[in-house]
């Protein structure tokens, strides 16, 4: 029971992480372009990133 | 990462094995009060402050932390009224109870100030004079306060490193400041000591980002907006609610609080707002006209 609580508590805990990076990578503007964004130069990797926050979420609400 | 790491304690207990819940249990919230205090100092340094309107600033510092202290505590007597418990504590509506983080913020504020003043009308170094104040306060605290209350005397060397390094000038004082208070970590231990390394590493990658990049919008920033609601609210009103939904979920906590802090600083915002139209001798401030 406890490692059960202990897994969904580390999978929210990597969620919230990981949101709060994408927030933060989100909210970011370059400095002189003001077209070219954070967020257009890491477009991959955000990508990969929503990917993982989703399954990390359906893990959430499963366990 | 306070709210994650006051989770850990209310839900797990103690006693975790080594894994996220671990760390962020044991390093999360030391790291997030470690940055609190730094950007403290880095903002309250940038503040060029006329030596006739210290006493003004000063009030209307400490009223910006403690009346939305006063304001959540009266909020959280009155949920708790709504569920039954009608008890009501002077200690605690005037914020002196389960709150040590406003209280610190404001002697540290009171401390900057009264150091400013002294500098201005001695002439004498302001970091000189603020770095002796904050030494005496460091070894009054440590001594008052112990071990159970150590939270008060953890994070002086924080808020001088954040004026320290918002003072770009070159300053005589600055290394000394910055030596001489690192001495105050030993007695802290090493756990604290590794706290302030990555607290401090972190600050130095988001400060290589920052030359390249700027936060200006977004979620995050208007997240930002809402934090010190957030914070005096995550516990008071936050956890009860949840614990009331039955559902215990680190997730969904940070939610209610997010809609929490959301409703209350705006009904905050709006009852100053109120204040001031209705105080006689307060007008709304004027735009002024560019000539």
């Amino acid at each position: 029971m406890f490692q059960n609580i202990l897994l969904r508590t580390d999978i929210e805990y990597a969620f919230v992480a990981i949101l709060l990076v994408c927030l933060f990578l989100a909210s970011c503007k370059r400095r002189n372009n003001m077209k070219s964004t954070i967020v257009g130069n890491w477009a991959s990797v955000l990508g990969g990133v929503k990917v993982a926050c989703i399954y990390l979420l359906v893990r959430t609400c499963l366990l | 990462m306070i709210l994650m790491s006051h989770y850990s304690t209310s839900v797990l207990g103690g006693g975790l094995p080594r894994g996220i819940s671990y760390y962020i249990t044991v390093y999360a919230a030391n790291i997030a009060l470690i940055w609190f205090m730094f950007f403290s100092g880095y903002g309250l340094a940038l503040k060029d402050i006329e030596k006739d309107r210290i006493p003004i600033e000063l009030k209307k510092r400490i009223l910006k932390v403690y009346l939305p202290l006063v304001f959540v505590c009266l909020v959280t007597t009155l949920v708790k009224a709504f569920w039954g418990d009608w008890r009501i504590s002077i200690t605690y509506l005037l914020g002196l109870k389960d709150e040590w983080y406003v209280l610190c913020i404001i002697y540290f504020y009171l401390i900057f100030y009264i150091a400013s003043y002294i500098a201005l009308r001695t002439q004498i170094n302001k970091t000189l004079v603020l770095s002796i104040f904050m030494l005496v306060y460091y070894i009054i605290a440590y001594h008052i306060y112990g071990e159970a209350q150590a939270h008060y005397y953890r994070f002086p060397f924080s808020f001088m490193v954040g004026y320290v390094i918002a003072n770009r000038q070159k300053n005589r004082f600055n290394i000394a400041v910055l030596l001489s208070f690192s001495l105050t970590l030993i007695p802290l231990g090493l756990h604290y000591i590794k706290c302030y390394i990555m607290a401090f590493a972190i600050l130095f990658i988001i400060g290589i980002t920052d030359r390249l990049y700027r936060i200006e919008h977004g979620v995050l920033f208007k997240l930002g907006t809402i934090s010190f609601f957030f914070y005096l609210s995550h516990q008071r009103i936050g956890y009860p609610i949840m614990n009331a939904i039955g559902i215990s979920s680190c997730v969904l906590w940070i939610i209610i609080t997010s809609v929490v802090a959301i409703a209350l600083q705006v009904i905050f915002n709006s009852l100053n707002t109120a204040t001031i139209c209705l105080s006689p001798n307060k007008s709304l401030p004027q735009k002024q006209n560019k000539t």
